[in-house]
């Protein structure tokens, strides 16, 4: 394992979204503004991130509500357009981004373990290769053929993250979507994430469980309004942002 | 932007990835249904009965009027369920592309893919009426397929550019299933175009791809040159502005879902 080799790395990554204004003033105002500029706003998310992640890291990104934390997890896996700068990521992402994405409610555990590994890249092969790995994992037992939507988050969390952990990925990226599930499923991911860990794989968590984070980062970055307030060790930032709320 | 490699190779992703999804839109449409997939048939089937008993009485001067309406309302019923499920798709997608990195237009194309499914199996029936009214194949009929080729083009460009569109501005949809029915009527799908209104006619592009078919299946003639060059390059050029204004309205997908 080269300790040195770049996972990903983030340079004056700026995106932003755009805001539809609601509500018409007048009709005098749709006559007059017919460009596409002007039925949106722009509203500015990242304002210049540098991120450099090495391979087998694990690192966390912290941040209030708002700050842009989930943005950035979206734009590193290639899902949010940037305006500027420039990302280059290194190996396949698994993403956890939000729950139960990807996931048709209408269909069974089991097809819905070949839809979403399909659509994250595996082979049919590889996929039937893995299927009893995946149900075993999310030890859903028999409600695998049960159709989704009739699922608990929590159920959906375990599917989810049993489907992504199979797809193993090189870089492995988890936006809070592991708070849905219960405290035993909770330990069987934070134990899985320390077997990804040895194992060299990189890792990007969000969460707002600082105690989490301690347990899993070597290397946190504290995003705040769309920009890098502070990376370190865990240790370092983490005592900064445990200040924050107390003073 | 990103470097992701994948087990497959980025295109065999995407090929795999439309299967699926389109295999997935062909179960879910018919579950939880009891007539499940034969609803394909029997929509256009009843469509017809009304425009051949009804209508039949009414429009005059149409030899062998219902394989005359038939073989329109192949056609006419494949491009407006097709530009019915595509319109919402990228955006029905929304929290698929939220989370994993593939191209939005994987999700109109499989849409179009289930739909051609739909439109072989319901070639069937449909068939069995045309004999039963006298249409008899020969080596014309042979022409249906690159003619239902070119007519796929033009509907999934049109869609295309919907479904972009109504990620946006969400009226799209409904600005389009009020003007299909217009469309229908402005379309000679069940009524020949009367003399004073071939001039105004030539406008309507759907009207040439109708004349094509009708051409082909009720003729039984081979369409002349003339008319294959306005349906191909009316197909290109709504594929290419679809394809532009995909390009162009991508990126902002993500704000809009």
């Amino acid at each position: 394992m080269i300790k040195n080799e770049i996972a990903i790395e983030a340079t004056g990554v700026e995106t932003s979204f755009l805001i539809q204004k609601q509500g018409i003033g007048s009709i005098k105002q749709v006559l007059l503004s017919f460009g596409k500029e002007k039925f949106f706003e722009r509203k500015k998310i990242l304002r210049g991130i540098d991120l450099n992640i090495h391979k087998g890291e694990c690192v966390g990104l912290i941040g209030g509500n708002g700050s842009g934390k989930s943005t950035l997890l979206r734009a590193i896996a290639g899902v949010v357009p940037l305006d500027k700068g420039k990302i280059n990521v290194y190996g396949r992402i698994g993403p956890m981004l939000a729950l139960g994405a990807g996931l048709e409610g209408e269909m069974s555990g089991l097809e819905n373990i070949y839809l979403c590994c399909t659509l994250m890249g595996m082979t049919r092969k590889d996929i039937n290769a893995s299927v009893q790995n995946i149900i075993d994992f999310s030890e859903l037992g028999e409600n695998i053929h049960t159709e989704v939507k009739r699922y608990s988050s929590g159920m959906m969390a375990r599917l989810a993250f049993s489907i992504v952990v199979a797809t193993d990925p090189d870089i492995l990226i988890v936006d809070e979507a592991l708070a849905v599930g219960d405290q035993g499923f909770k330990d069987k991911c934070l134990a899985k994430i320390d077997e990804f860990r040895s194992n060299g794989t990189t890792i990007l968590f969000v969460s707002h469980d600082f105690l989490e984070i301690r347990r899993i980062c070597s290397k946190v970055y504290w995003i705040k309004n769309g920009l890098v307030h502070m990376s370190g060790t865990v240790d370092d930032v983490g005592e900064k942002y445990i200040q924050q709320f107390h003073s | 932007m990103s470097k992701i490699n994948y087990y497959n190779s980025r295109l065999k992703t995407y090929y795999e990835t439309v299967k699926v999804v389109a295999s997935k839109n062909l179960k879910l449409r018919y579950k939880n249904s009891m007539f499940g997939f034969l609803w394909t048939l029997i929509n256009p089937l009843f469509l017809l009965l009304i425009f051949i008993f009804v209508f039949g009485h009414v429009v005059s001067g149409i030899n062998n009027y219902p394989l005359y309406v038939t073989s329109g309302l192949i056609i006419w019923t494949f491009f407006v369920s097709s530009s019915n499920q595509i319109i919402n798709k990228i955006l029905e997608s929304g929290s698929i592309l939220t989370s994993i990195n593939i191209p939005a237009i994987i999700f109109p194309l499989s849409a179009l893919i289930s739909n051609l499914v739909n439109l072989l199996l319901s070639l069937i029936p449909f068939i069995g009426v045309m004999v039963f009214y006298g249409f008899r194949p020969d080596w014309n009929t042979l022409l249906f397929i690159p003619a239902i080729i070119i007519f796929t083009a033009f509907t999934f460009g049109v869609s295309l550019t919907l479904s972009c569109l109504n990620v946006y501005f969400r009226d799209v949809e409904m600005f389009w299933t009020t003007i299909t029915p217009a469309l229908f009527y402005a379309t000679p799908v069940v009524y020949k175009v009367p003399p004073e209104m071939e001039k105004v006619m030539i406008f309507n592009p759907f009207a040439h791809y109708i004349n094509l078919f009708h051409t082909i299946l009720y003729d039984g003639n081979a369409p002349d040159a003339k008319s294959w060059l306005i349906c191909i390059i009316m197909a290109v050029f709504v594929v290419l502005l679809s394809l532009f204004v995909y390009k162009k309205l991508k990126n902002g997908f993500i704000s809009n879902f």
